[in-house]
């Protein structure tokens, strides 16, 4: 929680509650800057331009709600492979 | 009868027989068995009896008043996450996922906008709706029914001037009617400020091998035992320089067990009027409150009280230690029972938010030194409570009577005094404690089915006074936007 | 109230390390014998004892000690007070006393932000009795305490004690940790 100083580094914000932690760094792109958002549990990050950020503050809480319809990510990530075709292709 | 309807347990003929004969005892020889004080039958019928249809204190709003501020708080076994949602609105949802039991928060606090289970990650947002389970493709084809799995909110949820009570029996009266008159009393204590209390940091918890009841009854209305109990803090000036201070208050209780008692300084020992408060807040008090509760709180000092079942008050006017003038301070405590013989006590500090920083430093000092678990006055009273419970378990101890009889024959009600309930002119009195008993045993009796389907007339969100929304959700189909 | 981590390489290696120890095993003895007004005359008049709040929280939270509210905070004149209860006739929760003692172990000393104060970091198991209650009250914890050298040995400045609980075991601190 709070504001994590590494030596050479930008600080990181990290935002953390007892469901989950995250991770906050800005970070200069080419010609701009952007908001790095990491999920060190799950192993997720984005990058934020200050347009997606600026349509965060306007969203109900109900979007996140359905953002978290998949709790640990996309369910893709999680799709079941069969032992069975596994085996086959072995 | 259908699954969500069940008969309460019945009571054992032995329990029974106590309960009457106590009931007929109490109002005609002011006397009460030593039954009740460490039984485990007494404990397991009370959890659903008392504990199971009464409003019991949670929390204070400020303890949660941002959106997504929680803190987890008990009524008897069961816990609930007592949370602020997006929306602002105040709700208790029970610890418990609907999947598969799994406790929701293992951290007593926090902030959060959604609650993630560590089983197997359901999520639910904090107005307690079911937003989202892992795989839910996979594993339920995208089918499973969210809005029937939402968190169970506990039946009933309502504030009084910032206190947060929740009540597991959905037929209950309201929390405004179940506080009834105890309000006028409570309001002198809890509503002085226009900005109202915060509580300070977070409760002290400890484990008390004593009944929980103990806690009530002194608190309640036992003034008498200060003489003896608290002596040494008369010894050393804590306590008004006379042993009989807390003989000097009138004593008055409510209907549904709850009351107070509320003393002045002894004759010839001047104290401040409305106990050295800081002025802004003795001017917001004025205005706030109506006259005759002013005139009530102008002369007295030491005010201690119950709500039934469980809420104790304490607002003292008392000296930190030997070398320090009196101050102020508001204690809440609860006497959360954990079994016949053991509780745990949850002791607030309370402050108006509005008051001087100095005022809020001498009332923390002064509250820690006198009350709570290292308090000097506390000590004594958790070393006798636990005497009288031990002693209190033996069979032939449990067939004994105490006695109750103080102020009878001598003492009459009050008939100047200008608030409501039944009052007697001297603090030296045990009518509370026998209202307090009286009203807990015929609890005990009252043989009802319980159910836990929404009362037909469903309580409105803001029934009491609250300063802040609150909502029960009896159903769990209901959809919940936080 | 300062608590530190302390790491081997910067404690103090000489005998102010055994003088303290010895030093805070005959404060636990006058302690467990009921000595209080000679353990008061080892307290230095700027006092500060502190027992934290703590509570139950995520590993990523920034502390579980509470901001605001303590189970114990006490100067000097506070201490004065609770050992003047203990000497009245009516202090019920220590009369009968209990039966207490206290196991110090774990002593770390740095030396401290003035010449003649050192930082001591201590662990204590305390177990209580009381009556033929056959049962007993343990607290474990940690203690962090600033002595001060004076000229017939030290004087406590400090002393935090961080409990290993958050609903505390014992049903009031009659006691000095």
């Amino acid at each position: 929680m709070g504001i994590i100083y590494k030596a050479g580094e930008d600080p990181i914000i990290q935002i953390a509650n007892e469901f989950t932690v995250v991770q906050l760094a800005y970070i200069r792109t080419g010609n701009g800057e952007r908001l790095v958002v990491t999920s060190p549990k799950l192993g997720f990050e984005t990058q934020l331009d200050p347009l997606q950020l600026e349509c965060l503050t306007w969203q109900p809480s109900a979007t996140f709600s359905r953002l978290l319809e998949t709790p640990y990510g996309p369910g893709s990530e999680m799709r079941a492979k069969p032992l069975s075709i596994l085996m086959r292709k072995e | 009868m259908s699954v969500t309807e069940e008969h309460q347990s019945q009571l054992s003929d032995k329990l029974r027989h106590n309960l009457e004969k106590g009931l007929h005892d109490v109002q005609a020889r002011w006397t009460v068995p030593t039954a009740f004080l460490n039984d485990p039958e007494v404990h397991d019928v009370e959890r659903e009896r008392v504990f199971g249809r009464s409003w019991v204190y949670l929390a204070h709003e400020s303890e949660i008043a941002k959106p997504g501020d929680y803190v987890v708080r008990y009524i008897a076994e069961d816990q609930f996450i007592v949370t602020r949602g997006e929306d602002g609105n105040v709700r208790a949802h029970l610890n418990s996922c609907r999947h598969r039991g799994m406790q929701i928060c293992r951290a007593e606090m926090g902030n959060t906008s959604h609650f993630r289970c560590p089983y197997h990650g359901w999520t639910y947002n904090n107005g307690g709706k079911l937003v989202g389970v892992p795989a839910g493709k996979e594993g339920y084809d995208n089918k499973l029914e969210k809005a029937d799995w939402n968190l169970r909110s506990i039946p009933q949820l309502d504030t009084y001037k910032g206190m947060i009570f929740g009540c597991l029996d959905p037929h209950a009266e309201s929390l405004s009617d179940y506080l009834g008159d105890f309000k006028f009393y409570l309001d002198i204590v809890m509503d002085r400020s226009d900005a109202g209390m915060e509580v300070v940091g977070a409760p002290q918890r400890w484990i008390v091998d004593a009944n929980w009841k103990l806690g009530s009854d002194n608190f309640v209305g036992d003034a008498y035992h200060t003489m003896m109990t608290h002596r040494s803090m008369v010894e050393l000036g804590m306590a008004p320089p006379d042993p009989m201070f807390a003989l000097y208050g009138e004593h008055v209780h409510t209907e549904h067990g709850h009351g107070i008692g509320i003393i002045g300084p002894p004759p010839g020992i001047p104290l401040p009027e409305f106990m050295g408060m800081p002025d802004n807040i003795i001017d917001e008090m004025k205005a706030r409150l109506k006259p005759e509760q002013v005139e009530i709180f102008r002369p007295n000092n030491f005010i201690h009280g119950n709500v039934f079942p469980n809420l104790s008050i304490g607002n003292f006017m008392i000296s930190k230690d030997h070398v320090s003038a009196p101050t102020a301070f508001l204690t809440l405590r609860l006497w959360h029972p954990l079994g016949p013989g053991k509780m745990e006590v949850y002791s607030f500090f309370l402050v108006e938010k509005d008051a001087p920083d100095w005022f809020k430093e001498e009332g923390y000092k002064t509250y820690l030194h006198t009350f709570g678990i290292s308090g000097a006055f506390e000590q004594d009273d958790a070393e006798n409570w636990r005497s009288i419970t031990r002693v209190l378990a033996g069979q032939f101890a449990r067939k004994g009577d105490l006695n109750y009889q103080m102020g009878r024959g001598a003492l009459t009600p009050d008939p100047d005094w200008p608030g409501p309930g039944v009052a007697y002119p001297m603090d030296y009195a045990e009518a509370n404690q026998r209202n307090f008993l009286e009203y807990w045993m015929e609890l005990m009796l009252e043989d009802r089915p319980v159910s836990d389907k929404p009362s037909e007339a469903h309580r409105s969100p803001n029934g009491a006074q609250g300063n802040g929304k609150v909502e029960a959700l009896a159903g769990t189909k209901e959809t919940v936007e936080a | 109230m300062t608590i530190e981590a302390q790491t081997p390489q910067t404690q103090v290696v000489d005998t102010a390390v055994r003088e303290i120890t010895e030093w805070l095993f005959a404060e636990a003895a006058l302690l467990d014998a009921g000595k209080y007004r000679e353990w008061l005359d080892l307290m230095a008049q700027d006092l500060h004892y502190v027992v934290p709040l703590r509570v139950t929280r995520e590993r990523e939270a920034e502390t579980d000690i509470i901001e605001g509210m303590t189970l114990m905070d006490d100067d000097w004149d506070t201490m004065e007070m609770r050992v003047l209860r203990l000497e009245t006739e009516y202090a019920w929760a220590e009369d009968p006393p209990s039966r207490s003692r206290h196991f110090v172990t774990n002593v770390r000393v740095v030396g401290g932000d003035k010449d003649d104060e050192f930082k001591v970091a201590s662990n204590l198991l305390l177990y209580r009795t009381r009556g033929d209650v056959p049962t007993y009250d343990i607290l474990s914890g940690e203690r962090h305490d600033v002595l001060r050298r004076v000229d017939d040995g030290f004087h406590m400045v400090q002393r935090v004690v961080v409990l290993d609980q958050t609903t505390i075991m014992t049903h009031n601190f009659a006691l000095i940790m």
